[in-house]
Order: C-alpha cells, then structure tokens, then sequence
C-alpha cells in the first residue's frame, strides 16, 4: 500500500554537460531519452495506471465479499474435517470465523505485519520449493537411459545370496535332545533318494517347510543364528543332509539350489531403477531450478566489501 | 510486456502453488505397487513389527532431549546403522561420548515400522532448535527451550485443552513451519521397502482428558498418503476421531485407530458410558468395533492385560503393573482399564444393545520416546528410551536415575504414602506385534491387522497362532500340515466361531514356537471370559505344559517351571521349558447359551528383567523393588463365541 518513491541518481554532472567521457554513451542515450515527450507522455501514463491501482487496492482491502463459491468451499473443508457437511447454523458460524479472520489477515498485512516475519519468509520459500518440484517433472527415461544409469549404479542393486530349501523339523520332546537328534538320523537313512520335499517325516512345524528364496539375515532372523542358519549356505545341494540344530530342535535339510551375492539382470529391477532415474531426474531438476533462479540474484557481501554474482 | 509477463508468472505461479499444495503429500515416485496376494492362508508366516514409537517431531520426545528424526528411526527399525546425536545420548543415557554422532544398530530388524508421533503441534519444538526462529524468540517458546521434564509438563498441558486454539498460537504457527506431516509421510515411503520392511504413515492423536489420563490411540493409515491429522486439540472425544477415520475412508485411504495404555486411562478407555455420558448405544458399538479392531496390550508404561486385583485367581496376573504414572496422588482406577475386564464388558454390552463395542485383536508396541525402537530386554534404557546396547549403556548418573537410584533434574513426586510418583523401576521393557501375513508388504500386513489376526509379545520373537473350530481332530497337531485343516476347518485368531452344532462343544487349536536366539516356553494357556447375566467371570487353563507336568485337579494348578537364570551374569540356562509347544484344548465348560471369549497366554521361563541387566553392566545392586526376573509372554487375538440371538440366556 505504501507510495511509490522513484529515485533517479544522476552521479555524474559531467554527463549533464554533454562532455564525452570514456563509456558515456549509456548516458547520452538516457539524457535524450529524457528531453523525450514521448517518454514524459508515458512516465505521466504510469503514474496515472499505478495511482488508480493504489485507490482500488486500498479501497478492496475493506470490502470483502463472500462468494457462492467461497461458502462451497468452506464447507467442503469442514465436511473433511468433521466427515459431514456443516448444517445451517454450523455453516453461518464457519463463514463468519472465515470472514472474521480474513478481517485480521487484511488489517495485519496493511500494519504490514507480513513483513519481516520468519515465519511467513519460510512459508513462502516451502511453497517456491514445492513449486520448483512440481514444474519440473522429469521424463520419463528411455531403455538406453536407463540402461546407462544402470550400468552406473549397479552395486546398488546388488542382491545378497539366496537359498531355495525344504527342511523337515524333528522337535525335542521329553524324551529329550539325544533322542529327537536320533530320530532325525533314522529318517535321514530312510528317505528315497528322489523325494526333495518329506515334512510329513517329521513334526509339525509353526512356520513353512520350503522356502525359495531366502537371505542369509532372513534365515537367521526365523531359525536363530544357528548351525541350521549356517548349514543353508554351506551345506551340499541336491541331496538330504543333517540334521542340523535351530533354536527350536532338528533338522535334516534339502537345499535345492543357491544363489551367490549378484547384480541382477536389469530387468528383475527394471521398477525400482525407474523410480530411482526419476528421483536422481528430479533433484538434477530441482538443482538446476534452484541455480537459474540464484543466477537473477547478486549478492554483495558487504561484509567482505566485494560483490559478485551469486552461483558463478 | 514486462508487466504482461509478470501477471503470467503470477498465475502460474498461484496455479502451480495450489497445484503443489494438493499434491504435496504424494511422493514425487510411488513406491512400486504390491499386488493383492494370491496365496493361500496356510501360506500366511509371522511378522514382527513395531506400531508406536516418537521422534524428535513429538513434543514430548523433544523436551526429553530426542534428536532422532522419523527417517532415521526408520533405518534404525529396519537394521541400519544410525549415526544418533552425542547430545541425545548423553541426555537419555548419560554417556560421555568424543564424537558428535553414536553409532546405533538394533540387535535384529523388524519387518515393519510406523511411526506415530504426537499429531498435535506436529515437529513445532524443532523450531527450537533454531535460535532464529520466530518460536525461539516467543516468551512460551523461551520458556520451552530449558527443555526436561518442566518443558515436557508445559508443552503437555497445552494439549490437555480442548480446543487449544488461544493458549498456543505460537505452538500452531510454530507446527506450521516445521510442516511435520510432510516430513512423516515422506519418511514413511523413502523407507518402504515391500518384501522385506514394511512401513506406515501413521500418528498418534493424544487425547489427555486429564493429568496423566490416556486416552491415546494410534492412527494407521494403509496408503502412501493421508490427510492432515486430526489433532486431540481439534476435539478428545474418540467419537469425533471417528468421524474424521470415516471421512479418510471416503477418500479412499483404510484407516483404523488403536487404543494403547488404557491402563493409564483411569477407567475411561472401557468404560460403559459414551463421551458424552449416555451409556454404550448400538450406534457407538457399531462405530468403534469398525474403527478401533485393535488394543496395545503391553508397552513401556506397562501392560494392560489385568491386573492381581481385576483377576484375583490368574497366578501370572502380576505383571508389568504400572499405576503410578503422571497421576498424582492416586492410581489410575482398574476397572474400565484392562483388556480383560473389557472383553467381558463387551460381552454384558453386546447382550443389551446387540453389538460388542469391544470386540478388540491385540497388539503390542514399544511407544518409546528416542526413536530407536528396541525390544530386547538388555537393550531397555529405562523410562521410554531404547538404545545399541553396544554403544548407548546408560552408565554413572544415567544408570543410577534409570535405575531408580537418583533423581532426575526436576523430577517431582512421592505420595504421601511414600509411593513415588512416575517410578522409575515400574517402567517395563519394549513390547512387538506379531502378525501373520503372507507378505511383507502395507496391503498384507494392514489386511492381517485389521482381520486381527495378531499377537503380541514382550518383545522376544515367540511365535503363535491359535484357531477355533467344531471339527478339529484332536491328534490333529501332529500331522504336518495341521494349519492347513485348521484353517479349512475352523477359524483362526480374531474371528467368530460360527455356530455351534448340536451338542458339541468348541475346540481350540494351538502351537507357539520360542525365540529362534531367546528362551524356552514355560506353558501355553487358554483364558476363557464368559457373561454371566449383567457380569462376566474369567478362568486361566493350562492347556500345554513344558517337562512333562501336569495341572493337579485339587488346586487347578501346575507346578513353576523353574529358574535359571545367574544374577551375576543376567543370563539363563535353557536347561528348562521347551522350544514348543502345542495343543488341541476341547472347553470343557462350554454352554452353548452364553457368549464367550477365548484367548491365548504363552509363556517364557524366567528371565532377567531390563533392570536387572542394567544393574549388572553397572555393577550396581539389583534394585529391590522391581522383580530380578520375569516370564516373558506373548497373548493371541481372541476368538468369540456368540450364540443365536433366541439361545441367550437372560
């Protein structure tokens, strides 16, 4: 609301003088600009334009109209708040405490009261951040991109070892530990050589007899770290072996197949390199954003008493 | 063609603010969808998880001197090594460290996380932490800065206003800077990983209709974006919390609140009456059954299971009993603030107004204030701070006021009883969930939380399912693929039994397995609760027993398992109990004209408690007043029976 001060420093009185100095030629330009009636013409037009936008914004600030369209929205907020529409009277009180506290917001902003507050200078830098995201979303990369990004940052995507096993479970009942470990061996001798999956030769077991794909860290984290845990990753494949000790008992144990530590094929985690060439896209974006807006800047560190510009 | 320019810039600029500030809480790259599981349910396996822990971005947690942000509370939960702040360590736990950060490792990940911080006044103490703010030059906010327990006491008794509104503005402008929801659900997707850890954006709404009363509930949200929180400043009455879950579901996000610490609620969180004062009506019942499937059974400020005084003839009724927390001269009443009372109330509810308010799966959590989600025992930092045990044992002065030992700075409080007042030794180790589930994945986990069928422990990984059924073979637990039948033929934790057939009596179908690296099981039980005319009785059967004991018919009873424990180590010899135990249990009390609840116990043999392992790392005396050992355990989500309508007894 404040007026408007329009401040021309002549700092040299040799240019009003005409007399021709090295780089002065900005300077004639401005003096015959300023001899120019078609240049006070328009400098007359500009303060009438900004003295009609001053009346009119002084006079809106006291004037608030509450529209159709306001009320709707004010009591689709309330409905989300509350899970139902505002009746009647709810809705008077809810347009009046809106109408009371643009009241506020108006007379604050006049005390310019929005001025110097950190709160409102960070608010408005969250929303400059959030907009700087939003008008920038990066394309979508091509297979070539993405390969390449890929082949960058492929340890990334680097996968631990696996196993695919059957286990059968021999718990240790009152008889004992000696004698579930023997019952486990009688069932070793006994199984055909071509069967790679028997849980019914032993005991019920509380979670799965064949896993297909299991890390290290999960076997340990369901069978304790324990000689079973070990026997996953070490013992021979294609066979029956055991038994081996959990923390809940026996077991004899068939590992079909293991994988060792690998980078994938980038087809296996074709979804998480897109997500991740989006996100890196998007703060490349975001950066860049950033820089082009710190270019319009300069910064004097009057402290320091040399100026520059900023990002360079 | 300046000023030109100048308007279209303005207008993109409004254009893409609003843009943005509906869009803001969808992260900039979804996590990749999870498909709807194919698998059948005997394919379904046990999770472990975390479901109540706060960050730097609770008011409380900050004034306690926390720095751990939500981010970094999830890496932690997940097994990630956390460089926590020095400062934060050397508050909670009295560690003099060299360095800045502490490096921090849980002893094993869990499967999945949410974090719920205090939703009022969301992340507005960070603004502290920044001497420029405008919150750090208010009076409120100069006074909050001293931080501890005067801080904690001040920010809290601007929550317990309804309303809030004029007592804080600077906390609401302050909150609106941090934008904390935003940092929440962010930290929610950065850190969800399907197939292997599973988070949720979640918060806790932290109603306190009086000094120290609970009537918190966590809210969990199955998306990767929600709404605004609804704050215990916009209202405390659950009703209206409600009415907020109902309105995120018509956007299409599921959402369900869990109750935790009624046994802090001084008898409100079960209580017969509504909010407003009305007794329990169908409308009510109905209402909360859909938004609240679930209870934190155990957590740091104690379990909430019974109490020796609620179930006079439960043995192992004794445990982890905290009243004497942020409430003055009195205890919390009992009655209205145990889950076991609250099934037999929902049952004498259900026989009145038709629908059982309380028809509750549990749960347990750790609701531990220093973002490092623990739940070991020997990984306790007393009060409500987890911590690596390698790097963050509380020593000297911290060991000492963990223990009990000496005063914290501002601590208040001994009754005229000589009952001290927020006692140290009553806080209790960590409690998990467990769920079963057949993926780790949001859509699975939320799935198997709100069908309830869960459990939850005291923190050790014991593993139990229990199912319900009228043609159950009673050998049945020895074929291997018993689940298979179980689920085929009955139903499992959580649910309904379905009708009774003539003449036969209900059979209960259970199997828990110990910690993979922990103790052995002492026994499993069955509590029943039943209504008895406007009341309800309860009754514990041992239905699997360790080392061949049996229940001796005079008394009802079985013989302690033992103890093995070293009081100069902590440690325990496995030398008794077993690894597992199972059970096909047949009610021998079954009447098919009354409704009835069933319930899993199982527990560990006797270990050392948190305060125990503290004392000895100290070399300190263990503390007398707080059990040297305990039974660990872990509780099933029930079963109901509910007999048709014309057979109820009246």
């Amino acid at each position: 609301m404040g007026g408007w001060t329009i401040k021309i420093e002549i700092n040299s009185p040799s240019a009003l003088s005409g007399v021709r100095q090295p780089g002065g030629r900005a300077r004639r330009l401005l003096l015959r600009l300023l001899t120019e009636p078609l240049f006070h013409f328009m400098l007359l037009g500009l303060a009438l334009f900004l003295a009609e936008r001053a009346y009119h914004a002084r006079a809106d600030v006291y004037r608030i109209e509450v529209t159709p369209a306001h009320v709707a929205q004010l009591s689709r907020n309330y409905a989300l708040q509350y899970g139902a529409p505002p009746d009647a009277a709810t809705l008077e009180q809810v347009i009046e405490d809106d109408v009371r506290e643009e009241m506020l917001y108006r007379q604050g902003r006049t005390l310019k009261l929005d001025q110097d507050d950190i709160i409102v200078r960070r608010r408005i830098v969250q929303k400059e951040q959030f907009l700087i995201e939003n008008l920038h979303p990066p394309a979508e990369p091509n297979p070539a991109q993405l390969a390449a990004y890929y082949a960058q940052h492929a340890e990334h995507y680097a996968t631990p070892a696996r196993a695919a096993f059957s286990h059968i479970f021999f718990a240790v009942g009152p008889d004992g530990e000696a004698a579930a470990q023997a019952r486990a061996k009688a069932a070793l001798a006994r199984i055909p050589a071509d069967v790679v999956r028997a849980p019914e030769r032993g005991d019920a077991f509380p979670d799965l007899y064949d896993f297909s794909a299991f890390e290290p860290e999960q076997v340990e984290r369901l069978f304790g770290r324990t000689g079973f845990a070990r026997a996953v990753f070490e013992a021979p494949t294609g066979r029956w072996v055991g038994p081996y000790r959990s923390g809940y008992g026996w077991h004899l144990l068939y590992v079909d197949t293991r994988s060792p530590p690998a980078i994938p094929p980038l087809s296996e985690v074709r979804d998480r390199v897109r997500g991740d060439y989006l996100q890196a896209a998007q703060d490349r974006a975001n950066a860049t954003a950033l820089d082009q807006i710190a270019r319009r800047f300069t910064v004097v560190r009057a402290d320091r008493d040399v100026a520059r510009p900023s990002g360079g | 063609m300046k000023i030109r320019g100048l308007w279209i810039t303005t207008a993109l600029v409004a254009v893409g603010a609003t843009a943005a500030f509906t869009q803001v809480q969808t992260p900039a790259v979804k996590p990749a969808a999870a498909h709807p599981t194919t698998m059948q349910p005997d394919a379904r396996r046990a999770f472990f998880g975390e479901l109540h822990l706060h960050t730097v971005m609770s008011f409380d947690a900050w004034a306690f001197g926390t720095k751990v942000t939500p981010d970094q509370a999830y890496k932690f939960a997940r097994g990630e090594t956390v460089m926590a702040p020095a400062s934060q360590v050397a508050i909670q736990q009295g560690v003099r460290g060299g360095g800045a950060l502490v490096a921090a490792r849980r002893a094993w990940p869990l499967d999945f996380t949410a974090v719920t911080d205090h939703s009022e006044y969301l992340g507005a103490m960070t603004q502290l932490d920044d001497p420029t703010s405008a919150f750090s030059q208010s009076a409120i906010g100069k006074e909050l800065s001293k931080g501890g327990q005067q801080a904690f006491f001040r920010a809290g008794a601007l929550l317990h206003v309804e309303g809030g509104g004029e007592t804080a503005p600077e906390m609401k402008q302050a909150a609106a800077a941090a934008d904390g929801w935003n940092v929440e659900v962010k930290a929610a997707n950065a850190n969800y990983q399907p197939g292997k850890f599973t988070t949720f954006v979640a918060y806790e709404w932290t109603s306190s209709p009086g000094q120290g009363i609970h009537m918190h509930r966590n809210v969990i949200f199955n998306s990767d974006h929600a709404p605004n929180p609804f704050t215990a400043v916009d209202s405390n009455k659950p009703e209206d919390l409600w009415k907020y879950l109902a309105s995120v579901r018509r956007q299409g996000i599921d959402v369900l609140a869990i109750p935790h610490n009624s046994n802090l609620s001084d008898g409100r969180d079960f209580d017969w009456n509504m909010s407003d004062g009305r007794p329990i009506d169908e409308a009510y019942a109905l209402t909360r059954a859909l938004n609240e499937p679930l209870v934190e059974i155990a957590q740091t400020k104690g379990s909430s299971d019974t109490t020796p005084e609620l179930s006079p003839n439960d043995e192992f009724a004794n445990f982890e009993i905290m009243d004497r927390v942020y409430k003055g001269e009195t205890s919390p009443r009992q009655h209205g603030s145990y889950v076991r009372e609250a099934y037999g109330r929902g049952l004498v509810v259900q026989s009145q107004v038709g629908v059982n308010p309380f028809k509750m799966g549990v749960v347990g959590a750790s609701d531990i204030h220093n973002g490092l989600t623990v739940s070991d025992e020997d990984s306790f930092a007393g009060r409500i701070s987890g911590l690596d045990k390698k790097t963050m044992l509380p020593t000297g002065p911290g060991a000492r006021a963990a223990l009990g030992m000496a005063r914290m700075v501002g601590e208040v409080g001994v009754r005229p009883n000589g009952q001290r007042e927020n006692d140290p030794l009553q806080f209790s180790g960590a409690a998990i969930t467990g769920v079963w589930a057949e993926e780790n994945n949001r859509e699975s986990i939320f799935a198997a939380l709100k069908r309830k069928e869960t459990f939850a422990t005291t923190g050790t990984r014991i593993r139990v399912r229990m199912f319900g059924g009228w043609g159950f073979n009673p050998a049945m637990t020895s074929r291997t693929d018993w689940v298979k039948q179980a689920y085929a033929k009955g139903v499992p934790m959580g649910s309904d039994l379905p009708a009774a057939p003539a003449g036969k009596a209900p059979r209960f179908v259970l199997q828990a397995m110990k910690d993979p690296d922990g103790a052995n099981l002492d026994r499993a039980q069955i509590i029943k609760v039943w209504l008895v005319g406007k009341d309800y009785r309860e009754r514990v059967f041992d239905v699997a027993l360790s080392g061949g004991r049996k229940v001796d018919p005079k008394t009802g009873r079985a013989a302690a398992v033992g103890n093995t424990v070293d009081l100069t180590t902590g440690k325990t010899a496995n030398t008794i109990g077993a690894e597992t135990l199972s059970a096909v249990w047949r009610d021998p009390t079954f009447d098919p004209h009354t409704p009835a609840v069933y319930y899993a116990r199982v527990l560990e043999i006797p270990t050392a408690r948190w305060t125990t392992h503290l004392a000895i790392a100290n070399h300190l005396p263990i503390p007398k007043a707080a059990p040297a050992t305990i039974q660990e355990r872990a509780w099933t989500s029930p079963i109901w029976f509910t007999p048709p309508k014309a057979a109820v007894k009246g």
